[in-house]
């Protein structure tokens, strides 16, 4: 049960009327499957009748509001709230939402149907939610639900609309982020995300610059969603969804949750300058700009979408205006929109649906003999039109009654009341070419029959609603009041009246229903003198170029790294790194003096040796050479961990420089003799960078070693070390007594590198070998003959290596040695072995190297797992055997040595084959799924 | 110990010598052969300094280093003959 914060009255009743919805929508799914098409009938069931529950709870004196906890550590809960701006937009969304519901299970072909449905009742549910909201959060989460909503409803309707519904996603999801931006503000500011209290918040008056940012950021959200300049691109474009789509997201319900935004917010942000500013401004030019476009569409779709745009830019004007009267006339003609402008495009439907076509220029060579239609399809364009006795007139002259009395100066609601009244009369024009358009045809092709009852029942339903309220206006009034009070914020009372006397609305309605009826007379002389009338640029243009701008920049910014060559990465690093050099050394003031001696005289020969072999290798021009100094530099450095005390460093170092040239040398003969000449353009940047890291580092390192004593740890492995472990060598004892864990680490990694040479070089095949140019004649030539002095050498120090692995193995404990130094060395036999046979495939050396890596790890973990004998993981174990100590250390390194001959093994067996170039050899994509020792061995 | 001094610079000396002839060539050969000649060059560098530090296991590493050192020079010449042997 959810915990029920607060609840006026009723058993939470609008959020079980949200939740209907929803339950619906989820039930549209199997509905559309089983009743195709005709599951519209009875999904505008619960539509109506949440409806009816709405206008039966509502009550003008309070509004209800009920909550229910959902994110309480963010302090959102989900707040539904009905007054009377919310219960007209409620019914709007939920009336034209049953009668497109009704018209789809005419309107659509016969099949399944379930994708429509559902998302078309989602978005009734999402609309609903949004404006029954009384949470902000919950406002945007509900405005986010409708824009994805339409999103995919306009996709749904092919290849051809995704581009379309991308535009629309991109530009409403703009918008959507400003909103967002303007709930965070908000709820920053005011310390609440309760809509009603954030209303009626101090901050509003007392902090301009809060008021002046949420009424940018609102404007934005509201434009972008209700199709306003400069957002108004992605409206027209969106009308490759299909008819119902059009008419109750585009018209009726989606596009006027913007305005709903501006008539909630009303209240808060009235007085601030901002907001009328751009509400009027953007109003009037989209108002304008809407009717010119539409009077050059001949695609009545098309028209009726500017149409949209126009009059939403009217309702905009009105709400920038903010008095009183305006934000009534906005309430009002926010109604009147809802009606006239769905029965359009619904029967535009049915034109379309009927005759093929809904091209005024196709539609001109047919004779529709559609008398129900025609009559409807009148009413509904003269209520756009403005024309009494209807509920546009009223509307449009509230509105004009509004721009003449607005405030500030007068040249404003004179300007603000011609430049809509210009609109105006384009409104009346452009109306009067979709009746003379759709059924002036001379029936010169075919005739088109009326369509079924069932069909143009719920928009005939709508256009003449709009003629009942024009002629009985105050049946809106308790509706149209409690609405406007919301927008006003204090209690308004409106009397809707068709006659307001003679006034000056009254003439400017009457100026603008003359030259209307002029200019309609007159349409054909004056649509061409229209059509040539065009825009230097569209407004798709706009939002396509501001796309291909934002993917050009990212596809530059991306190529500024987006490069395979390691130069950038690896420069990237080394700039890194002198930088912070750079701010290292404005703290050398904090650096402890150095402790006791760091050089000797003797070193400079060290650093001359190394420095030598560095600038050598820098400058080597042949792969040869380069491997021959950079084992100038690998001895020298074998001969500084010496000088340094490091006799195990310095003899693994020397073991592993020479392995190195030894695979290196595998490697080198498939590569070119020299390396590629770099540029000098390219040379000096790397130069400076690397001559500036290699200051930063040498500066690193000569400010942060050396300044202290020796540290408790290495005390403690002096002094107790021998004691705790029976071995002497301190190293070693590090490596598999006390810190066992990182040696395991390292012969895992050794191992799982031989692993990657194998699948490397098994899933794909090595360069060729490159033929050097040889003698054959010369007695050099035999390689049988000219190993004899190797293998010949082989025969004594072969054994020699051997028995010098072991002993390095077994003393390791106590003297220089141990696992590693043990296993490069029988690593170094095997490579003696490689070099010294005659021939390539005598050089293969048969062990099962992945066996060898296997068992290696294996016997590593498994000496560990042992130690939780006495206590825990790597713990070693002392035994004797025949009164010698031992320790399972021993074992240890048994592993540790398997484990990287394994490697070694794998190195010269995998990069020691024979492939020369041009040579047939059996490499083939099966060889990928064999196993790599027997596919090894059998070659 | 003087002695042994002087002769680490010397044989410092003819490290860098060989060095040089490393870096010029002008053959592939030349280097390999230069390269051979610095090895054992510091292979003396360590015995000298294993006395001058009186460390009791410069043997250890003169041993290893002479048993597996030349296995460098075997691979050098295999790099020359691109492989073949």
């Amino acid at each position: 049960m959810l915990p029920l914060l607060r609840n006026d009255r009723g058993p939470l009743l609008l959020l079980a009327c949200v939740l209907t919805i929803f339950l619906s929508s989820a039930a549209a799914a199997p509905l559309g499957k089983w009743l195709g098409r005709s599951a519209g009938w009875l999904l505008a069931l619960p539509l109506l009748a949440v409806a009816a529950i709405l206008v039966s709870q509502f009550s003008a004196e309070s509004a209800l509001t009920q909550t229910v906890s959902w994110m309480p550590t963010l302090g959102v809960d989900l707040a539904l709230r009905l007054d009377g701006l919310s219960l007209l937009f409620a019914l709007l969304v939920l009336v034209i939402g049953a009668a497109v519901m009704f018209y789809s299970a005419k309107y659509l072909g016969k099949g399944k149907q379930s994708s429509f449905y559902v998302l078309m009742t989602l978005f009734a549910a999402a609309m609903l939610l949004l404006v029954l909201a009384d949470n902000v959060v919950v406002l945007f989460v509900a405005w986010e639900a409708t824009t994805l909503c339409s999103f995919f409803l306009i996709s749904r309707s092919g290849t051809h609309a995704q581009e379309p519904a991308i535009r629309t996603l991109l530009v409403t999801a703009a918008g959507g982020l400003s909103l967002l931006a303007a709930v965070v503000t908000m709820s920053v500011v005011t310390g609440t995300t309760q809509l009603s209290e954030i209303l009626v918040s101090s901050a509003w008056s007392d902090n301009s610059t809060f008021a002046t940012t949420v009424a940018a950021l609102l404007a934005v959200a509201a434009f972008t969603k209700s199709a306003q300049f400069p957002f108004q691109a992605w409206l027209p474009d969106s009308m490759v969804a299909i008819t119902p789509v059009s008419a109750y997201l585009h018209a009726a319900a989606m596009v006027k949750a913007g305005i709903y935004l501006l008539l909630r917010f009303s209240p808060a942000l009235d007085g601030v300058m901002l907001w009328h500013v751009l509400l009027i401004t953007s109003g009037v030019i989209t108002a304008l700009i809407g009717a010119i476009a539409a009077l050059r569409r001949y695609d009545l779709k098309e028209l009726l979408a500017y149409s949209t745009i126009s009059q939403l830019g009217l309702l905009v004007t009105m709400i920038g205006v903010g008095t009183e009267y305006a934000l009534t006339a906005a309430v009002v003609h926010t109604a009147a929109h809802a009606l006239f402008k769905s029965a359009l495009f619904l029967f535009v439907g049915v034109i379309d649906h009927d005759a093929g076509t809904r091209d005024i220029r196709e539609l001109a060579t047919m004779r529709l003999n559609m008398p129900v239609t025609k009559v409807a399809v009148t009413l509904a364009a003269l209520s756009m039109a403005g024309v009494p006795p209807l509920l546009g007139f009223i509307s449009k002259e509230s509105m004009f009654t509004a721009f003449l009395d607005a405030p500030g100066p007068a040249w404003i609601g004179v300007s603000v009341t011609v430049l809509t009244a210009i609109a105006a009369v384009f409104t009346f024009v452009y109306s009067g070419r979709i009746v003379f358009g759709a059924f002036g045809g001379d029936g010169s092709q075919r005739t088109v029959p009326e369509a079924s009852p069932l069909f143009w029942g719920p928009p005939a339903f709508t256009a003449a609603a709009g003629l009942v309220f024009g002629l009985v206006p105050h049946l809106l009034d308790p509706l149209a009041s409690a609405a406007a009070s919301s927008a006003v914020g204090s209690e308004v009372h409106t009397h809707l009246a068709l006659w307001h006397g003679i006034n000056a609305a009254l003439f400017v309605s009457l100026a603008v229903l003359t030259t209307g009826a002029v200019l309609v007379a007159y349409r054909t002389r004056l649509e061409p003198l229209v059509t040539r009338l065009r825009f230097p640029f569209s407004a798709l243009d706009v939002v396509d170029a501001t796309r291909a701008g934002i993917i050009e920049t990212g596809v530059r910014l991306g190529k500024l790294s987006g490069t395979t060559s390691p130069r950038l990465h690896l420069a990237i690093p080394a700039v890194v790194v002198s930088l912070i050099a750079v701010y290292g050394a404005t703290h050398l003031h904090t650096l402890p003096p150095i402790v006791g001696e760091t050089s000797r005289p003797l070193d400079w020969v060290l650093v001359i040796l190394v420095a030598a072999g560095t600038i050598a290798t820098v400058r080597a021009q042949t792969r040869i050479s380069a491997a021959v100094v950079t084992g100038v530099v690998g001895f020298s450095m074998t001969l500084w961990f010496f000088t340094l005390g490091a006799a195990d460093v310095a003899l693994t170092q020397l073991l592993v420089e020479i392995l190195t040239l030894c695979v290196m040398v595998l490697l080198l003969r498939r590569l070119p003799r020299r390396f590629s000449v770099e540029p000098v353009r390219k040379r000096i940047p790397a130069a400076v960078i690397a001559i500036s890291a290699g200051l930063a580092t040498t500066f690193g390192v000569w400010a942060l070693t050396g300044r202290r004593d020796l540290s408790p740890a290495a005390q403690y492995y002096l002094q107790e070390g021998e004691q705790t472990t029976g071995g002497a060598n301190i190293v070693n004892t590090i490596l598999v007594d006390f810190r066992a864990f990182d040696t395991l680490g390292e012969l895992s990694v050794l191992g799982i590198a031989g692993v990657a040479i194998a699948a490397l070089l098994t899933s794909r095949k090595p360069v060729a070998i490159r033929s050097a140019d040889l003698d054959e004649d010369s007695p050099l030539a035999d390689s049988r003959q000219n190993t004899v002095f190797v293998r010949s050498i082989t025969r004594w120090v072969g054994p020699l290596v051997v028995i010098m692995s072991v002993i390095l193995l077994l003393r390791g404990h106590q003297e220089p040695g141990g696992g590693f130094i043990a296993a490069l060395i029988g690593g170094a036999g095997f490579t003696l072995l490689y070099l010294a046979a005659p021939s390539d495939t005598a050089a293969r050396i048969r062990l099962p190297y992945l066996s060898l890596i296997g068992a290696g790890v294996v016997i590593g973990t498994g000496t560990g797992l042992l130690g939780y004998l006495e206590g825990s993981f790597l713990t070693p174990i002392h035994f004797y055997i025949f009164e010698m100590h031992f320790t399972t250390a021993l074992i240890f390194d048994v592993g540790v040595y398997l484990s990287v001959v394994g490697v070694i093994l794998a190195a010269l067996n995998l990069l020691g084959r024979q492939h020369r170039l041009g040579q047939q050899h059996a490499w083939t994509s099966d060889h990928d799924t064999t196993d790599k020792n027997e596919e090894v061995s059998s070659r | 110990m003087i002695g042994v001094d002087v002769a680490i610079v010397i044989l410092a000396l003819a490290c860098l010598v060989s060095t040089y002839r490393i870096l010029v060539g002008p053959s592939e050969a030349d280097r390999a052969n230069a390269g051979d000649l610095l090895f054992f060059g510091i292979i003396g560098l360590i015995a000298l300094f294993g006395v001058r530090a009186e460390s009791p296991f410069t043997y250890d590493i003169l041993i290893v280093a002479t048993l597996v050192g030349f296995l460098s020079a075997i691979s050098l010449a295999r790099a020359l003959t691109r492989g073949k042997r």
